[in-house]
């Protein structure tokens, strides 16, 4: 918990989110097949802090529902942007996965979720182990390249949205 | 935060084999590879863990040399690449008892020699590395050895180490023969002509008589000397003396580097009793710096914001304090000089000590 707080808090300070907006967002429970790693996905994806609230609330402790209160806890619904093609259901979470235990973990989460994209649109072939290698890293960049994204061989938040993972 | 030292991480709960890698977009052998990259977050990946850092752009970091501790849940940047001002900090322990000194020593030594060699080897192409104390000759063999064997590898490499120039021997004379030691500039403290007033200001009896055969020695060896001078109310009317006694006695010297105390250490609490404002007399620095300049011996002021020394001076008024401890005084923003100017130090920037100030 200490560590979200302080990814969050460091994206907030970062100009990436809105300081606050995550805590005190409504902590109800979102029925889209997301892990718990959800938290900081969104948060790497730069969008819908409001989504990424509510997948905070699987772990979130109590007094965050008192903040509902707060003038912040009912912002406005606002749909993520989507990308061109629907991703293929390779890359939806694996459910049965335990929980990571850092967000340094989730980012592993994370980064086997991009190797299962870049697999599916045919970019990767090799083994989705979240380990961003060599070849990963050249599908990154291929990947970026043909959709007119920022090359940089890495996991960036066009990435993330690109693939639709968020 | 582009100078930081540290940088706050997130880890897996693992260790690492090993602690020390180069932050690089591509991997490599002991490279520790970008994979995220969004602002001033981003990620590496070493030895198949992911390290969240916070705080700088992946573009500041490669090419930085680290190490990941995990227990602290950071990153501390021990060679930054686009720093100059790169100092390892070789051992806490020290023989000398500096009244100002701005890293009171320690009893116990951690040896962390094999990671800074490995680091240094990442360092980038025609890196000085500074390495410091503590007395670093306390650790001579390994020190030496960690020289040699970096400059195996990486002959580019050059090394400024502070020393008090007190632990060397005759047998180290054919060491010095080390192609290493023509790149290496040792700084090592004289504080005035009088040997009661060092040894009272190093707090070690006998330190002015040791220093010298010390230095003897290293010059007989070929090494390189800065020689450095901590102004203080203690020692500051004796420059001159000084300054003759450098021309004539230690003339082989490279260079003398008169420094401005620093407020940190035992300096904090001791400011008052040890500072000396140089503005209120500085006929003694322009003629100390004139006479051993006149006996050609170079002479650097380190520490002295340009405008609390007169015109004659500023020449030799180098910015030397470190990029990430350097700040400027509210004054500081309308003078025309602040760009060639060292500045003042982050935890004490203010120009209200001296007499004579700016902005110019």
């Amino acid at each position: 918990m200490t560590r979200k707080r302080w990814i969050i808090r460091s994206l907030a300070a970062a100009g990436l989110i809105m300081p606050g907006a995550a805590i005190a967002a409504a902590p109800t429970r979102d029925t889209d097949l997301e892990p718990d790693n959800g938290s900081l996905l969104s948060i790497m994806a730069q969008k819908d802090v409001i989504k990424t609230a509510q997948h905070r609330s699987h772990q979130s402790h109590s007094s965050h529902r008192s903040s509902r209160s707060s003038p912040r806890s009912t912002p406005a619904y606002t749909p993520p942007p989507r990308s061109n093609s629907t991703p293929p259901a390779s890359i939806l979470p694996d459910s049965s996965s335990a929980a990571p235990a850092s967000t340094s973990e989730e980012f592993t989460q994370v980064a086997k979720r991009v190797q299962s994209g870049l697999k599916a649109y045919g970019y990767y072939n090799g083994d989705v182990d979240g380990k961003v290698g060599t070849d990963t890293k050249a599908a990154l960049s291929k990947f970026q390249a043909d959709y007119d994204i920022k090359v940089t061989g890495t996991i960036t938040p066009d990435v993330l949205k690109a693939l639709g993972i968020s | 935060m582009l100078n930081a030292l540290t940088l706050e991480a997130s880890y897996s709960d693992h260790q690492f084999a090993d602690p020390v890698a180069r932050l690089s977009a591509e991997p490599g052998h002991r490279d520790a590879h970008l994979v995220f990259e969004s602002g001033l977050t981003c990620a590496f990946e070493h030895e198949g863990q992911h390290i969240l850092i916070q705080g700088a752009a992946a573009e500041d970091l490669l090419g930085d040399v680290v190490r990941f501790e995990p227990d602290r849940q950071q990153v501390a940047r021990w060679i930054r690449k686009r720093s100059p001002h790169n100092t390892l900090l070789i051992t806490e322990q020290c023989d000398q008892l500096c009244v100002m000194c701005s890293q009171p020593p320690k009893k116990t030594h951690v040896d962390q020699f094999t990671d800074y060699e490995a680091a240094i080897k990442l360092a980038p192409l025609g890196s000085v590395i500074g390495l410091s104390g503590g007395e670093p000759t306390l650790h001579k063999a390994k020190l030496l050895a960690m020289m040699e064997a970096v400059s195996e590898d990486r002959p580019d490499i050059r090394f400024h180490v502070l020393t008090n120039g007190q632990h060397f021997l005759p047998d180290d004379q054919t060491r010095f023969r080390h192609p290493v030691y023509r790149q290496t500039l040792w700084g090592v403290p004289l504080y005035s002509a009088d040997p009661a007033t060092h040894d009272r200001i190093v707090k070690k009896v006998g330190a002015f008589e040791q220093l010298q055969t010390g230095l003897d020695l290293m010059a007989e060896g070929g090494l390189h000397i800065e020689m450095r001078t901590v102004v203080l109310r203690d020692n500051y009317g004796g420059l001159r003396d000084l300054a003759r006694l450098i021309t004539k006695r230690y003339d082989y010297i490279d260079v003398w580097a008169i420094m401005q105390l620093e407020r940190m250490g035992f300096a904090k609490n001791r400011w008052t009793d040890l500072f000396h404002d140089h503005s209120r007399n500085i006929d003694i620095l322009e003629d100390a710096a004139a006479y051993a300049k006149a006996f050609g011996v170079d002479v650097s002021l380190f520490n002295f914001p340009r405008c609390t020394v007169t015109p004659a001076l500023r020449d030799i008024a180098a910015a030397s304090i470190s990029d990430w401890k350097t700040d400027y005084a509210p004054e500081c923003r309308t003078c025309h000089e602040q760009s060639a100017c060292g500045g003042l130090f982050a935890w004490h920037k203010t120009l209200d000590d001296y007499a004579m100030r700016g902005p110019l």
